[in-house]
């Protein structure tokens, strides 16, 4: 039992975790600097600010906490069942054994391994990033797949743990996600540079994803609208552009689907800067979905699922009946 | 006893052949055992003690039911440690002969080559011994042997793949040295998925599970 309650909080302290202690203590941190001498507050007040309760506890955010119990407890019961990436890679890996390519391998040879290894934990965190954006921005798109993500997006108010704010369903699509794009990257790799490849890392995490962490990954969900420079936000999501993805206001929709990298956002057009307003009014436009209520968020959804499946099996029906398929 | 082949146990000088020799597959199940995942070695020697203990019990006599029903436990036992045994050692060459390959691919030698060859000679005989225990592999033994083939795979990418009427080797342009090696890991793979092996000398897919390993799982509901 003692053992399962671990597991359940081993996220804290698990440096591969956005939540790990040390990042959150980093993120009060540069939260507190950022209110201090940027938006030129007393230490006090910047502290009172940072521990808002009527943040930290408000009906949101105490569903975030219950989702976050009661997925990490789902997601440990289902996890030996999902697909890993080392299924993917190496399904891949003998996909791209029977490709006679052994020429252009030899050239590769003389490549020194750390420049492989850097090689590899670039290639691998951007493409794990990339793919990130299009799921993302696919949960927006589609409606069976909106059903879902407007778990996440009902948050009214926004604190680290609101990324734990996910349906459970959401998290299978995301595992799947991550076992492709990691499994091929990986696959990849050893077919090209062999048992050269490694992983630059601190602390026995990805330095990129460490780096994106020790930045303040946990102010996205916040309410301290850190901004970066206009060229900055290019580059890189700042905490104020992923708030204003949760906007309610219709000219933020669909806007800034990256989770670390703005570039994405910039290339296929949907990024937009963060803007000074004081009281961005977050959530989503739904008037019979209590945000608050953990029934309705794992249960609502199914049920709009199930709807739209209905729907279109009974539109096809009467195309058939025109058609006369 | 842990990988030896012989050890003088009495100190008499000599190596008795009856009590301080490990043979052929005896000496591979310790090497395997020295990973310290399987304990072949010792289950199977337990075994065959404990199958002998019964049979001197009976003095002469006839074994009752219950005794034959223990033996033949120790025999099935014995039987099935044993051929697990033989397909560790079809999983470690198998690995070898895909290491000689990338030597061989970055730079030939003919020290390479003929190392190549003999594991290639002993994946070869284990993967033959392994299908003349008693139970017919059927299958399995068809994919074993298409996947080993009848020789290495050569230089010129050319395998011995028959012989003719007069008794000459056939030899043909059979595949390219990136399908042999993808046959050597099919190898690994059957063995584990067909004998359950566990010490996985030479895995070659080790370090890419290593790796998977270190970038953490995939797995968590999480929105970025
Ligand atoms: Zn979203
Ligand atoms: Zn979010």
């Amino acid at each position: 039992m003692l053992e399962y309650i671990g597991d359940i909080f081993h996220h804290f302290v698990d440096p591969k975790k956005r939540i790990f202690l040390g990042y959150l203590g980093l993120s009060i941190v540069i939260a507190l600097l950022w209110l201090v001498f940027f938006k030129k507050k007393g230490l006090k007040s910047a502290l009172f600010k940072v521990f808002d309760k009527k943040i930290l506890l408000s009906g949101s955010a105490i569903s975030d906490y219950k989702m976050f119990l009661i997925n990490r407890v789902l997601m440990l019961v289902l996890s030996p069942y999902l697909l890993t990436q080392l299924a993917v890679a190496t399904f891949f890996y003998y996909s791209l054994l029977s490709i006679p390519l052994s020429g252009l391998i030899s050239l590769l040879n003389d490549t020194p391994a750390i420049v492989v290894a850097i090689l590899f934990t670039f290639v691998f965190f951007t493409f794990d990033d990339f793919t990130k954006y299009w799921v993302h921005r696919w949960m927006h798109k589609w409606p069976v797949l909106w059903a879902l993500h407007k778990v996440h997006h009902s948050a009214e108010t926004l604190n680290p743990i609101t990324v734990y704010r996910t349906h459970p369903l959401e998290g299978i699509l995301f595992s799947f996600r991550g076992a492709f794009s990691q499994g091929t990257v990986i696959s990849t790799f050893f077919f090209i540079f062999g048992d050269k490849v490694d992983l630059v890392t601190i602390l026995g995490v990805n330095f990129l994803v460490f780096s994106f962490h020790v930045a303040g990954s946990n102010l996205r969900h916040s309410h301290i609208d850190i901004k970066y420079w206009v060229w900055l936000e290019k580059i890189l999501i700042s905490p104020a552009q992923h708030q204003l993805h949760h906007s309610l206001d219709e000219r933020h929709y669909d806007k800034n689907f990256g989770a670390a990298l703005a570039i994405w956002d910039w290339i296929f057009g949907s990024l937009h800067h963060s803007e000074d307003i004081d009281n961005l009014i977050l959530g989503v436009e739904d008037n019979d979905f209590d945000p608050t209520s953990i029934t309705e968020l794992y249960l609502k959804p199914m049920k709009e699922i199930s709807d739209i499946a209905a729907e279109s099996l009974s539109s096809f029906k009467s195309l058939n009946k025109i058609f006369k398929i | 006893m842990k990988d030896m082949a012989a050890v003088d146990q009495n100190k008499d000088g000599v190596v008795d052949l009856k009590s301080e020799y490990n043979f052929a597959h005896a000496y591979y199940a310790s090497s395997f055992d020295k990973g310290g995942k399987t304990n072949y070695y010792n289950t199977v020697t337990q075994a065959f003690l404990d199958g002998r203990k019964i049979i001197a019990g009976a003095k002469g006599e006839k074994l009752s039911s219950s005794e034959k029903a223990a033996l033949q436990g120790h025999i099935a036992v014995i039987n099935a440690n044993w051929e697990k045994v033989i397909a560790e050692s079809v999983f470690k060459y198998a690995g070898s002969v895909y290491k000689d390959i990338v030597k061989l691919e970055e730079n030939y030698s003919d020290k390479a080559f003929s190392t190549y060859a003999k594991h290639w000679g002993e994946l070869k005989g284990f993967a033959l011994a392994l299908q003349t225990g008693k139970s017919n592999l059927g299958e399995t033994a068809v994919k074993l042997n298409r996947l080993t083939g009848m020789g290495p795979v050569l230089m010129n990418a050319s395998q011995v793949t028959g012989v003719d009427s007069a008794g000459n080797y056939i030899k043909e342009e059979a595949q390219s040295w990136g399908e042999f090696k993808l046959h050597m890991l099919k190898i690994q793979k059957l063995m584990v998925e067909k004998f359950g092996v566990k010490a996985k000398g030479n895995d070659m897919l080790a370090d890419m599970s290593s790796l998977a390993s270190k970038v953490g799982s995939s797995d968590s509901a999480e929105n970025d």
